[in-house]
């Protein structure tokens, strides 16, 4: 049976679904276990510490680069249509979005997608900071903050087609985008073979993460050349789906569903089998006031970023995929991590942490650089 | 300049949404400097130590009561009118809603009220459990959650009109719901009186708190009397505003209209605020011990739910609806001291901190 009949059968909104959830489901359990996470990587990258975090993320990167041009060089994959090139785009939407997504991704310990994949393995912490994330996206999107967001986009707006397509722009064909991850792949295996924690998961869960993001435009663009209907192709994103979930739970009628639908539902549970097999389920919660602010901050930041820049740090990976110039926005927000990360660094300074030991006025001693490094990994 | 020319020159809406921001603003005030607190109130009760918050609760209650039923007497006030006893209801949904929130109050450590009052001095944990409380009231009310209220409360639904008047109910209209509210008012007051003799400031603020139930009745019904349009008479409560206010935030394309519970949220925040400044109590604070994250997602989403079953939380069903004798305002009180109460058993058996 093929996929024209199956759409026919049950639709091209349910078939949308259903592979969303298993691609999702696929993505959350390799994440979960390869514990990717671009927050994280960046970290290690303002700090000059190239190792697993970092690696595991390259590998992710380059293997879904590779795959997406290779299925654009197969010609299994029109990336012209996709709503990051086709439409109209703004620049400065993309630059501060990606600058405001980063500064609250390493506020919240996490980016959307981590939350999503770390709330499912117990932790409260991300499941809250997940709720404000979606409720600020909701507002920024069609709420009480969408002028607030209109206002920023229009300052700096570029025409859709291929003045949006960095390969197009360089002149370049999708061997080049292949090269191109190509390199990064080895530059990857280089990283991953110094790494001293090297293990199955990195490499398998590193490289699978990468290629789901594939698996997601490769899936969408065979429905959409099988439908009648219009049918938006699209890779990996969570801004988005995590409003029009949230939409869905508070209102009446609810949005239809779609790729998005089966995804988030689909990671969920995949990150959550992923930490019963690796034992790592476990119930956590704030550990102190102080970090709460922090996390409640971030996480409004980083809904209020990615409506702005057009999506979360997947959703814009996407488009870096093809090369469009709104690839700026990703090393925006690699910036704006590594700004925030700076000052955070020194955050338990000796005021701070005099005040929550109660030593009024009296300066603590500094904590070594350690302590520090440790408290700001402590989840992971 | 009286109310009809300031109907004319500002429009209803904005007349009634100024009035619930004055409103509000006492409410927040004096509720944050007397601590009223209905959980409190309870978990004193239950542990047979009734102190100042048992005594600050019953004050304002005795209060509301006793100065609505005045108003409902003058004929300031027409209680049949009200959401409470026109509109059909459910005795399932008040007993069942009551319980529910009753429950989530001691797991949230605080009624939807409290827990707007007490995230205006600065407490993360309450504005993280109002943000899930609101989410919860609006699936519950048009989302998700819906089929499995309107289920519930279908197991006994009640008409709406004189069936649903406690008052008309046991024959004791129109003078029974005062002398029931005056007997409150005095034991309180006797109570008070001799457990915090010297506290006058204390009785103040609870007495004001409880005031503001009869001035939103008043306002509403005076509102309502001078306007072309019909203007629905309420006063505080704060599951419905709540829900309003998320989606006015999350969605500019089904904002619901302005009016009385638009300007009483922000008002009783900004009351508060202002409680905390004066006083010296504004501290940021957040979750301090690990495991009790859990137990506010699971309070909140428990207390959003039985708020709208019910038909509003402790203040917006136990004091607006009990002030003028609705049968499942009443229902749903007690519903809520009994659930409250059950609740803390529980948490006490388990050794669970409260």
């Amino acid at each position: 049976m093929g996929m024209a009949q199956w759409i026919e059968h049950y639709g091209d909104r349910s078939m949308l679904a259903a592979g969303g959830a298993v691609i999702g489901l696929g993505f959350g359990f390799l994440a979960q276990r390869s514990r990717f996470c671009l927050r994280a990587a960046v970290i290690e990258f303002w700090h000059r510490r190239f190792g697993e975090k970092l690696s595991v993320w390259l590998l992710a990167f380059s293997a879904a680069v590779i795959g997406v041009q290779l299925l654009t060089l197969a010609g299994w994959l029109d990336t012209s249509a996709a709503r990051q090139i086709a439409s109209k785009g703004s620049l400065s939407g993309a630059l501060l979005g990606g600058l405001i997504f980063g500064v609250g991704m390493v506020l919240t310990r996490g980016c959307a997608s981590r939350l999503l994949v770390l709330s499912a393995n117990g932790n409260l912490r991300a499941l809250l900071s997940g709720l404000i994330f979606a409720v600020t996206a909701q507002s920024a999107l069609s709420g009480a903050l969408s002028p607030v967001r209109t206002e920023i986009s229009s300052w700096w707006m570029v025409d859709g087609g291929a003045s949006r397509d960095l390969l197009a722009r360089l002149g370049l064909g999708h061997e080049a985008g292949l090269l191109f991850g190509l390199v990064w792949f080895a530059a990857a295996l280089y990283f991953v073979w110094r790494s001293p924690q090297r293990s199955f998961w990195m490499w398998v869960g590193g490289i699978g993460t990468g290629l789901m993001v594939a698996a997601a435009w490769g899936y969408s663009q065979w429905i959409a050349r099988e439908s009648f209907d219009a049918v938006q192709i699209q890779g990996l994103t969570f801004s988005g789906p995590s409003a029009e979930w949230l939409m869905r739970v508070v209102q009446w009628p609810a949005p239809p569903i779609g790729f998005e639908f089966g995804l988030m539902p689909g990671v969920f549970l995949g990150s959550f089998l992923g930490a019963l097999i690796g034992r790592d389920w476990k119930l956590e919660g704030f550990k102190d006031g102080y970090s709460m602010r922090r996390y409640i901050v971030g996480a409004v930041f980083m809904g209020f970023g990615s409506m702005l820049a057009g999506g979360c740090c997947w959703g814009r990976r996407n488009r870096r995929r093809h090369f469009c110039p709104d690839g700026l926005d990703h090393p925006a927000g690699h910036v704006g991590g590594g700004r925030t990360h700076r000052p955070l660094d020194r955050q338990p300074s000796s005021k701070a942490l005099s005040r929550r030991n109660g030593h009024h006025g009296r300066p603590m001693k500094k904590q070594p650089a350690t302590t520090q490094w440790r408290r700001l990994h402590q989840d992971r | 300049m009286n109310l009809a020319s300031l109907l004319e020159a500002w429009g209803d809406a904005h007349v009634l949404a100024a009035g619930g921001a004055l409103i509000g603003l006492v409410f927040g005030f004096m509720a944050q400097r007397s601590r009223f607190c209905a959980r409190a109130a309870v978990m004193e009760c239950c542990d047979g130590r009734p102190g100042d918050r048992f005594s600050v609760w019953w004050l304002a209650f005795g209060a509301a009561l006793v100065f609505t039923q005045l108003l409902a007497l003058s004929g300031a006030l027409k209680p049949a009118t009200s959401r409470f006893i026109a509109n059909p209801g459910s005795i399932s949904g008040a007993v069942l809603g009551g319980l529910c929130f009753g429950a989530g109050m001691i797991f949230t450590r605080g009624c939807a009220s409290r827990l707007l009052i007490l995230s205006a001095t600065g407490n993360l944990r309450a504005l993280l459990s109002g943000l899930v409380f609101a989410v919860t009231v609006q699936a519950t009310m048009a989302g998700w959650l819906a089929p499995l209220r309107q289920t519930l409360n279908g197991l006994w639904p009640i008409d709406g009109g004189p069936a649903r008047d406690l008052q008309v109910l046991t024959g004791t209209a129109p003078w029974g719901g005062l002398l029931l509210s005056l007997a409150i008012l005095g034991a309180s007051v006797y109570f008070f009186w001799r457990q915090h003799q010297g506290r006058a400031w204390l009785a103040l603020g609870a007495v004001l708190t409880g005031l503001c139930i009869p001035a939103g009745w008043a306002f509403t019904q005076a509102v309502a009397n001078q306007s072309f349009e019909a203007v629905a008479i309420n006063s505080l409560s704060f599951a419905g505003p709540s829900a309003e206010w998320l989606m006015r935030v999350l969605s500019s394309a089904s904002v619901p209209g302005f009016g009385f519970d638009a300007g009483l949220l922000p008002a009783t925040f900004a009351g508060s605020f202002i409680g905390a400044l004066l006083g010296r109590e504004f501290k940021f604070e957040g979750f301090k011990t690990e495991n009790k994250l859990g137990h506010y997602l699971i309070g909140a989403i428990l207390m959003g739910f039985g708020a709208v079953l019910a038909g509003g939380c402790t203040v917006g069903a136990g004091m607006t609806g009990g002030a003028i004798f609705a049968l499942t305002a009443w229902l749903t009180l007690i519903g809520i001291w009994l659930g409250a109460g059950a609740t803390l058993r529980l948490h006490k058996a388990r050794g669970w901190a409260v």
